[in-house]
């Protein structure tokens, strides 16, 4: 029988800084692992314990796997400051559902992500563009500290470069050399010029910004059930069992991590 | 299934079938004080006595222990694992500890995208017989919550005892169950001792009916709760109490949650363990970077209470998680009394709710070694 509770074995392949606080690993995975955007994983550190990650390279069947990951607690901090390559860690999944991209056929997709929610946006963009004559656009909004602050930046060309894409940019307070747009991620929804109606929106960041982000396109007419969160919550088991990650009656492991908002919107403490 | 009568020196010789089989455990009810959970030998079974109503401890520490381990990494050893279910046995548990083992079952067993291999090897082999409550224990209140004082057939016994007299009317619930009932002189039970069984289930439903009358709602308590999904008054005026021990939790026969933790074995190995734990401790839901979607006491009880009564209804076919057993009332420090901030939950001020704390059982909870 499946023991659900093993994570496989990998070991760390490359080491890549993003940011002052973000780093990227490639992990090299003893068994191909296949995943959907948005879907997660649990990254187990030996002997620390595992955190969940939403891994930032490409959707699809690999023994390879990016995860794009923030100095935060004391599994980050290790994976940041003590694990080097050939080290060995394990890798749990994946979970959740992932994103709904049946939904987005024609439509318009609205990437919204900030700080390192733009780790799990970089693995749902490239699952867009995996498929990109889908769907009618794909509007990208990032948002940082600073300029040093985006990952993935000496990327963002190519994106822009891709059929019917666009991507802003915006930092949160003005620095030398940016003749960009300045202000948190929101001020990137001010002219917004898509089709509400036909649009839906995946958006990744912290809490506050996600509700900030959340009351803007409300506010801007679009429908809650249009409107998909990655949520921030603590996890165990990743199986939809421990009951540490809900909102409302809803997992964020199982039925998430991106949870339709229409869905959470009446649950308590939904922000945090 | 199928009724039969068994005497007292039956009963004797259906105990020691089943220590023959494999382990068992019992709740006793004889000796002083309230019916314990231990494990049965021999030697005893000439006093071991069935209890009135449920025991002090829960079972779910047999189907789910609190601590187990559940993977040593890395080398791909244990990816797939043998499952041998445990010959194990319980008797003599009411039906409030059945109802916790089909709240684990729907959850560990029945869920068809992650079956847990461990809950399989523990409960597959688990031989599970139930009793008529013949007592009502002050904190009882089953029948508040879609339960009632004896289980039905479908609740998954392999044999439920009713005492008459001094006999013993059996239920199978199984094939096994009958199979066991052999070479213990078990015989067929007459229409007449069946029927006995209809007025003892009715008086005792009676008494809980009337015990628990001043808790009595008209919405019932998974409306109540899954209604109220702000912060209710009723939850912070009973959870004014709650020092966040866990107690509740832990002697809840269907609270489930758990964490996963990681130890070092030695240079190379690791071993990864499961833990119970509670949604009342802070650590709970607490995230990197300190972050807390339930920082303060009073979402925490406020969550518990919605896990019982909306999350996992909402999941598991309208079945609460709460199974009435009344432990968590006898066991909580700060006197919270389940059934008065439920029942509290359908009145709008504080003047119409009960006192907080709430209404001790009728005893002194601090002496009843709970």
């Amino acid at each position: 029988m499946k023991n659900i509770y093993y994570p496989i074995d990998a070991e760390v392949a490359e080491i890549k800084p993003e940011t002052s606080t973000i780093k990227t690993f490639r992990f090299k995975l003893s068994e191909p692992l296949e995943f959907r955007a948005g879907q997660f994983v649990q990254l187990t550190v030996p002997g620390l314990g595992e955190a969940p990650f939403t891994p930032s390279s490409a959707p699809g069947k690999s023994t390879d796997l990016e995860i794009t990951i923030l100095r935060a607690g004391h599994v980050t901090d290790y994976l940041h400051n003590t694990i080097k390559p050939g080290d060995a860690v394990g890798i749990r999944g994946p979970f959740g559902k992932g994103y709904p991209t049946d939904k987005f056929n024609g439509k318009t997709v609205l990437v919204i992500g900030g700080g390192v929610g733009l780790a799990p946006m970089r693995a749902g963009i490239y699952g867009l563009f995996q498929k990109i004559d889908d769907y009618k656009r794909v509007s990208i909004k990032f948002g940082a500290r600073s300029p040093e602050d985006f990952c993935f930046k000496g990327e963002f060309d190519e994106w822009a470069k891709k059929p019917h894409t666009d991507l802003k940019l915006t930092i949160d307070r003005p620095a030398p050399g940016w003749t960009g747009t300045v202000g948190v991620v929101t001020v990137l929804l001010d002219d917004l010029d898509v089709d509400i109606e036909n649009t839906y929106v995946i958006s990744c960041g912290p809490d506050i910004m996600l509700k900030f982000v959340t009351k803007k396109l409300l506010d801007l007419g679009f429908d809650p059930y249009h409107i998909y969160l990655s949520m921030n919550r603590r996890m165990s088991c990743g199986l939809g069992k421990c009951h540490r990650c809900n909102i409302g009656p809803y997992y964020i492991c199982k039925d998430g991590p991106d949870m339709c908002y229409g869905d959470i919107m009446d649950y308590p403490n939904v922000f945090g | 299934m199928a009724f039969f009568c068994l005497t007292k020196d039956g009963l004797e010789k259906l105990l020691f079938k089943l220590i023959d089989r494999g382990e068992l455990f019992w709740v006793d009810g004889s000796g002083e004080g309230k019916p314990r959970l231990s494990k049965a030998d021999k030697e005893s079974i000439s006093e071991y006595e069935l209890p009135s109503f449920r025991g002090v401890e829960p079972l779910k520490s047999l189907v789910f222990p609190p601590k187990q381990r559940i993977a040593e990494y890395p080398g791909n050893l244990e990816k797939d694992i043998e499952v041998v279910p445990k010959k194990r046995a319980i008797f003599g548990i009411a039906q409030c500890d059945l109802a916790g083992i089909q709240v684990f079952d729907r959850v560990f067993l029945d869920d068809p995208e992650f079956i847990d291999p461990f809950y399989v090897e523990r409960r597959k082999g688990l031989f599970i017989v139930t009793i008529d409550c013949t007592a009502v224990h002050p904190s009882c209140f089953c029948n508040l919550v879609k339960g009632q004082p004896y289980p039905k057939p479908e609740q998954g016994f392999d044999l439920n005892l009713t005492p008459i007299d001094d006999m013993f009317l059996v239920e199978t619930g199984t094939d096994s169950g009958k199979e066991m009932l052999r070479g213990t002189g078990a015989s067929k039970a007459t229409e007449h001792f069946i029927a006995l069984r209809k007025g003892i289930r009715e008086d005792i439903g009676n008494k809980l009916d009337e015990q628990n009358a001043p808790f009595k709602t008209d919405k019932d308590f998974i409306q109540l709760v899954s209604e109220n999904q702000g912060e209710a008054k009723s939850y912070l005026h009973h959870g004014s109490t709650c020092v966040e021990c866990g107690a509740c939790t832990n002697v809840c026969p269907a609270c489930f949650c758990f964490g996963i933790y990681d130890n070092r074995v030695d240079d190379k190995r690791f071993e990864r363990l499961l833990t119970w734990d509670s949604c009342q401790l802070a650590g709970f839901s607490r995230m990197a970077g300190m972050l807390n979607p339930r920082l303060r006491i009073a979402q925490r009880f406020m969550h518990r209470y919605n896990h019982k009564f909306f999350h996992y209804p909402w999941r598991y076919e309208g079945q609460p998680s709460c199974t009435g057993c009344g432990r968590c009332i006898d066991n909580c420090m700060g006197k919270i009394d389940m059934r008065a901030t439920l029942r509290d939950l359908s009145v709008s001020t504080v003047e119409e709710m009960l006192p907080s704390p709430s209404p001790a059982p009728n005893e002194d909870s601090t002496v009843t070694g709970e």
